[in-house]
């Protein structure tokens, strides 16, 4: 049987029938197809037949607690990530978020189910444009600094500064601090180091974004680590 | 590039020192200086100076400023840092003793302050350090301030002076998330970024793992904003 596999998008698992119910309706009225699955034999055997682009999995299946969390590893070491999973539960212990997610699942939606909050995260991963996002709401400007922090790279180092590597671009002028509590060979005692973008570009073969960081030159004390640990590396 | 220079004097003179560092504190630069070669040493590990200033007439026994330049220009390291003799005598034979063992320049007693200054500046552009590339790059932590402006139960829009490219994984240090009961969330940027103005970007970032009572909070939040 040839079945188009965009035919059936979603892919649920579930033991609780009456939720399987209400969740091919929310759909149905979506013009989403979905396919409810109440067993994971059923699942495995779904989920080869009509390849969906997403799966909607219970953390607590009749068959154990958390088995939920069983399948979604087994999942991800069969298939890796290619399979979006968003994992669903009553349960509220944050243990239980995070470690749904830290097995790799896409995100976590909890029960009851919210229809408009199922839908804006099913369309993350489907791309329909009659559903509507849900709506943002202003931040207050007192309520709105924070502090991002992400990975990167340093690949070159000099007296003067720094030269950082990543898909992300940093402009001119951005002031940033780096985590260098790893490194103390390089940057002495100093958890964190300032320092300021001076120069961003993009590789044209690479393609990824560097950045030229400047040290806070009125600290002399770590420029003075980084030119011994230079005298002796270079 | 406007970054002060460390100059480091061997001389048992204090005289001397104080009126070389007078010089090239008036010129801006840092100066650090040893009568002997205990505290030389340390200094050397210490500081890592741009250029060194040895006399040549030292109170270490046989040793002369000729051997303790000879001695740092053998070391692996070392070497890369310029480094003058300073003498009152000002004989053919010890300057070219001096340039045999690595002196990069000499400088004769009495000093004149022009001459000397300019020898120290070209001396600091010549022997720059050079740049270390890193075979391994290091895996760093960066940081950065930015402004959560909006928010819905599924994500934010942050405004910040980074543009992060999609998928990348941000760990978010908010008091108002906090409050809001997001410490369970992760955040991930999505594909929808714009730039607002030249250096300032809009970056979408989808909230992972959020519980009913956090979006709950949130729907709390009555100004609703129009769609962006």
């Amino acid at each position: 049987m040839s079945m188009d596999p965009t035919d059936s998008p979603i892919l649920t698992l579930d033991d609780d029938h009456d939720f399987n119910t209400l969740v091919k309706h929310i759909f149905k009225r979506h013009g989403i197809k979905v396919t409810t699955t109440e067993t994971v034999e059923e699942f495995i055997a779904q989920l080869k037949e009509t390849k969906p682009k997403l799966c909607l999995i219970d953390i607590n299946l009749d068959r154990g607690f958390g088995a939920g969390f069983s399948l979604l590893q087994a999942l991800r070491n069969k298939y890796g990530l290619s399979i979006p999973i968003i994992m669903l539960s009553r349960r509220k212990e944050d243990k239980d978020i995070i470690k749904a997610l830290e097995l790799g699942a896409n995100d976590y939606i909890y029960k009851p189910i919210d229809d408009a909050f199922l839908l804006s995260k099913i369309n993350h991963f489907l791309h329909h444009d009659q559903i509507q996002p849900l709506p943002y709401y202003k931040v207050s400007e007192k309520d709105s600094p924070c502090k991002l922090t992400w990975d990167s790279e340093i690949i070159g180092i000099n007296e003067f500064g720094l030269t950082l590597r990543g898909s992300h671009f940093a402009a001119k002028g951005t002031r940033l601090n780096l985590d260098t509590r790893a490194h103390a060979e390089i940057f002495g005692d100093y958890e964190k180091i300032k320092l300021f973008v001076s120069k961003s570009w993009i590789d044209s073969q690479t393609h990824l974004y560097h950045a030229y960081c400047e040290y806070d030159y009125e600290n002399e004390d770590l420029l003075a680590h980084i030119r011994s640990y230079l005298l002796t590396h270079t | 590039m406007n970054l002060r220079k460390h100059i480091l004097i061997l001389d048992d003179d204090l005289d001397s020192i104080h009126f070389i560092s007078k010089i090239l504190e008036n010129a801006g630069h840092s100066v650090h200086y040893a009568t002997n070669a205990t505290d030389f040493s340390q200094l050397l590990n210490e500081i890592g100076p741009h250029l060194i200033l040895v006399d040549y007439k030292l109170n270490l026994g046989t040793l002369t400023g000729i051997h303790i330049i000879d001695r740092l220009k053998k070391d692996e390291f070392l070497r890369k840092i310029p480094i003058f003799l300073i003498s009152a005598s000002e004989s053919k034979k010890l300057i070219a003793t001096a340039t045999a063992v690595g002196a990069s320049d000499f400088v004769k007693k009495p000093i004149q302050t022009a001459i000397f200054l300019q020898k120290i500046k070209k001396a600091l552009k010549i022997h720059e350090l050079p740049e270390l590339t890193l075979k391994e790059p290091l895996k760093v932590k960066c940081q950065s301030m930015a402004d959560i402006i909006q928010i819905s139960e599924s994500s934010l829009k942050i405004k910040g002076p980074i543009k992060y490219s999609d998928d990348t994984v941000l760990n978010i240090d908010s008091p108002y998330l906090q409050n809001l009961g997001c410490h369970t969330c992760k955040y991930k940027t999505n594909d929808r970024n714009k730039v607002l103005d030249a250096g300032i970007y809009i970056n979408e970032v989808e909230i992972k793992g959020i519980k009913e009572e956090s979006a709950k909070n949130i729907r709390m939040i009555k100004t609703t904003t129009k769609q962006t």
